[in-house]
């Protein structure tokens, strides 16, 4: 078991991942400085941007070296420059960095030091490289429009997986990766050029181990065909490998706009990922994924044969269970809204039941922290592209949206099915029903090859358990003490308010309580 | 000790950090984070990593547009949001760094307001976390009314709902003083309601502890002629008793050997156990006294990572405090400190027992088991014992 994923970094998890702990853009970047080893990050601004980041939100551990400049009240008047200056010498004389990375905090954002000089002088100095990022916690867009951008560019996926968008800005990681191009990376031909028939996969966030399953099986595959490929785990990126990346051919993980500089400055290639279509867990789009890389790497031929073996293994594999499964009933109960993949968890992992044989027939979803940032158009065109999905298999599909607990109880008393996918906070209703339930890990989505059959397996277990009935424990009897909000469970009635203000002030105009549980 | 000029790794949280804890744990206050989102998340956690079920407050989350254009009009707006969901007594306008730097009006979108606010120069530039815990509590005495004083009737001042065990110490207090015929008369800042805040003016006396909400004692005493004490944090029986008396003049004592001679023999071998100890002014040397004078713990390294009216200097840099402990390698045998301390403590394979915030890895639930007062020194004891006891042998040749 790795550390993250031992039950106290889950817990912690579960919290950072709740919708009302708000990171800025400073904990993106510290999340993705620090999986590269022989970094030093440096937070520049006052000691509380620093404070609370030294629980990295993305591992839920504690950063082991975190830097601040521990700005003061002179600083905003008379600048700040010395004491980035000092900051950087002293963390290149005290922990012997390869990389220095800079973060700018709010306060850096708006005094307008000249931070580019600074480094360039201290370039000369220190024997790490630095580079630096504005991470000012306020340099982010509207929400508002975010999300109606973010759930356009979704609906549009559903319907057409293989015409993705790149719009989608993230935030502090994706600053970082994009003054990792600019400022770290260099031209390919200083160090022989490109390399044809290679390839890299760069997380933009280290998650869970699953990564690291799924990360050694593409080396494999790719490796395999004669393509020489190069992943990145969690702590072991070494900076004279980021340095190095132009010399790549394709990018695999063409996520967000920094793949997009990547091609304009040194013309490598990159294959867009943005719901995560390519290699989620159902062959056609292992199968995708891989054959659209070939293309661009000139393996057509080998890679086709490799993952055309490896998906018959796999489909041998999984005959058994489709076996098992076939025409039995599926149910999704959606979960805790979280900001981090509210749409896809559910559509992926169904995707792979139904492909195996299960019957969907009841899917409860959430919008309802969105409500009030998107008008009723978009959220009804979303819904429909995930139908429209579904409905080369099932025609008597049940879809709600923000059921209350109540509903969600008769929707399974209703259809009776065999399995019910839900989150942490949702495993209890279905044992109290006899049903199974199975929660996959909402924070990596199983991927590849191996991934599948992992979940598949992990579902079969759940599946398979002899049949029990559970009554609800007691955190969820006691209504009348806890007083959960019945459309929002688990979240408790007290917390409301807090959301609410949250959402009206960030998200837009409208006031709570527009939900519309309608069948559609 | 001056401010640390150099670069360093952080301990403690900045003047919003302090005035958030002071404020959030007040019933009928309702904090305004007026900052980006990433102060109002730095808050948030550390609280809910303490009580999940404990969220208050709101942000402006400001973004680009408001440090071009002003921020007033995303106050306006927070502020009608927050009254339309909360139904405040009291807003509190925590004023973060982009509004203090764009230079916004406050004061203006504070006189529009109907709503009494109070308003919190809370940059993080412009001070310690512990300063902005004062500034916060200051803020309060508006609303604390003049009155007839009632006999043996007082205010704590001290506490905040980030602390582990603060819950329980707040009523092992409370119990100790009603023992000594004592009434508190408000908790600050814990589970305290705008009601209690204005009846403050009727205790007899302050009692501050650690020194925390000093600002607010000494206003109360000019303001109001209510006189203050301060007194040690009351961990062991020694500063409960001497707590207790110099509070309410009472000898009260409680029997805490009856159980712990349950351990007399381990008791007997962790004397001179050598420990350091990490914490908020108010804890570590209170802590201090008791192991030292009461445990017979040879106390080889302290660290105050949060100063305090009384102590305004604090050890800022977590790379000398956490390298020190590192290099105590052979020397320690138990660490009591805050969650920041983990990585070292799991290095050097020793205990880590939390005693002061930040705390975001340890929960406390039930009430009834304190640090503070006579039962607190039992639990605290048992808690040392069993962090020995409970830890896996390895056996290494």
């Amino acid at each position: 078991m790795c550390f993250s994923e031992q039950m106290g970094a889950v817990f912690l998890r579960d919290l950072f991942s709740t919708p009302y702990v708000h990171g800025c853009r400073v904990d993106g970047g510290i999340a993705l400085s620090i999986g590269i080893k022989g970094n030093v990050t440096i937070v520049h601004g006052p000691r509380g941007c620093a404070f609370k980041k030294r629980i990295s939100s993305t591992r839920c551990i504690d950063v082991p070296v975190l830097v601040c400049t521990n700005l003061d009240e002179n600083d905003t008047i008379f600048g700040s420059e010395d004491k980035l200056a000092q900051a950087i010498y002293h963390a290149d004389q005290q922990y012997r960095p390869q990389l220095i990375t800079v973060l700018l905090t709010c306060v850096t954002g708006i005094i307008g030091d000249d931070v580019q000089g600074v480094i360039a002088e201290a370039k000369k100095r220190v024997k790490a490289r630095v580079i630096w990022a504005d991470t000012s916690g306020f340099s982010h867009r509207d929400f508002k429009d975010a999300f109606k951008e973010v759930l356009k560019e979704e609906t549009h996926a559903y319907r057409y997986p293989r015409q993705q968008r790149l719009t989608l800005v993230m935030g502090g990681a994706e600053q970082l990766l994009k003054c990792m191009v600019e400022q770290l990376m260099e031209d390919p031909r200083l160090y022989g050029g490109v390399k044809e028939k290679s390839a890299f996969i760069f997380p933009t966030r280290w998650l869970h181990k699953n990564w690291a399953d799924y990360l050694a099986e593409t080396e494999e595959i790719f490796q395999a065909a004669g393509v020489r490929i190069k992943t990145f785990p969690f702590m072991e990126t070494e900076v004279e490998e980021i340095i190095r990346l132009p010399q790549y051919k394709l990018n695999l993980m063409g996520k967000s706009q920094w793949p997009k500089l990547m091609k304009e400055r040194f013309g490598t290639e990159y294959l867009p990922d943005f719901i995560e279509y390519y290699n989620s867990p159902f062959a056609e789009a292992i199968e995708s994924f891989y054959l659209d890389a070939a293309k661009i790497l000139g393996v057509e031929k080998e890679i086709s044969a490799i993952v055309t073996a490896k998906l018959a293994w796999l489909r041998k594999e999984l005959e058994p269970y489709r076996k098992v499964f076939e025409g039995k009933k599926l149910a999704v109960l959606r979960g805790l809204p979280r900001r981090e993949m509210p749409y896809e968890m559910p559509y992926l992992i169904v995707s792979l039941l139904v492909n195996l044989g299960f019957r969907l027939v009841y899917m409860d979803l959430d919008y309802a922290h969105l409500y009030r940032g998107l008008d009723r158009q978009s959220i009804d065109e979303h819904l429909a592209a995930i139908r429209g999905a579904f409905a080369g298999y099932e025609a008597d599909l049940e879809l709600q949206v923000e059921a209350t607990l109540e509903e969600e109880v008769a929707a399974l008393k209703r259809h009776r099915p065999h399995l019910v996918i839900t989150s942490f906070d949702r495993k209890w209703i279905p044992p109290s029903l006899g049903i199974p339930a199975y929660v996959p890990n909402v924070f990596s989505v199983y991927k590849g090859v191996g991934g599948t059959l992992k979940a598949v397996r992990e579902i079969y277990r759940e599946f398979a358990r002899p049949s029990f009935y559970r009554v609800p424990p007691i955190y969820a009897r006691e209504h009348e003490l806890l007083k959960y909000d019945q459309q929002r469970y688990p979240v408790l009635c007290q917390l409301m308010p807090a959301i609410n203000s949250w959402e009206v002030n960030n998200y837009g105009e409208g006031k709570a309580g527009n939900r519309s549980n309608q069948r559609l | 000790m001056e401010k640390e000029k150099q670069a360093i790794e952080v301990t403690s949280g900045c003047k919003v950090f302090g005035a958030y804890k002071a404020l959030c744990g007040i019933e009928g206050i309702v904090p305004v984070i007026h900052g980006a989102m990433g102060c109002f998340g730095n808050n948030t956690f550390f609280q809910m990593a303490q009580d999940e079920s404990l969220l208050k407050g709101a942000c402006c989350a400001l973004q680009e547009r408001d440090v071009i254009f002003g921020s007033e009009k995303k106050l306006e707006k927070t502020l009608e949001t927050v009254k339309e969901h909360y139904q405040p007594e009291v807003i509190a306008i925590l004023g973060c760094c982009v509004p203090a730097l764009i230079g916004d009006d406050i004061e203006a979108v504070r006189n529009a307001e109907e709503l009494p606010t109070v308003y919190i120069d809370a940059a993080g530039f412009r001070g310690w976390e512990w300063e902005g815990y004062e500034e916060a509590l200051l803020s309060l005495l508006p609303f604390i009314k003049r009155q007839e004083r009632k006999r043996k009737s007082i205010n704590i001042l001290g506490l905040d709902p980030f602390a582990p065990k603060a819950g329980a110490d707040a009523r092992e207090l409370t119990r100790l003083l009603k023992e000594c015929g004592y009434e508190v008369n408000a908790m600050l800042a814990l589970h305290t309601s705008m009601e209690e805040i204005r009846e403050m003016g009727s205790a007899e006396k302050n009692v501050v502890l650690g020194g925390y909400g000093l600002r607010l004692a000494e206003a109360m005493e000019s303001e109001l002629g209510i006189p203050y004490e301060v007194t040690d944090f009351p961990y062991g029986s020694y500063l409960t008793e001497k707590f207790l008396k110099q509070v309410t003049g009472s000898e009260y004592v409680e029997d805490i050997m009856t159980s712990l001679r349950r351990s007399y023999l381990i008791l007997h071998r962790l004397y001179d156990l050598p420990v350091a100890l990490v914490g908020d002014y108010g804890r570590v040397t209170a802590l201090k006294k008791f192991f030292s004078t009461e445990l017979g713990f040879d106390v080889r390294f302290t660290a105050i990572i949060s100063g305090s009216p009384i102590h305004p200097q604090q050890d800022e840099n977590l790379l000398t405090i956490n390298s020190t402990i590192r290099a105590m390698k052979d020397e320690l045998k138990l660490i009591l400190g805050t969650s920041f301390q983990k990585r070292a403590a799991g290095e050097l394979d020793l205990p880590l027992i939390r005693i002061s915030s930040p705390v975001y890895d340890e929960v406390f639930l039930y009430d009834n088991c304190p640090y503070m007062g006579y039962r607190g020194a039992i639990v605290l004891v048992e808690k040392i014992i069993n962090s020995f006891l409970n830890s896996y042998l390895k056996e290494r040749w």
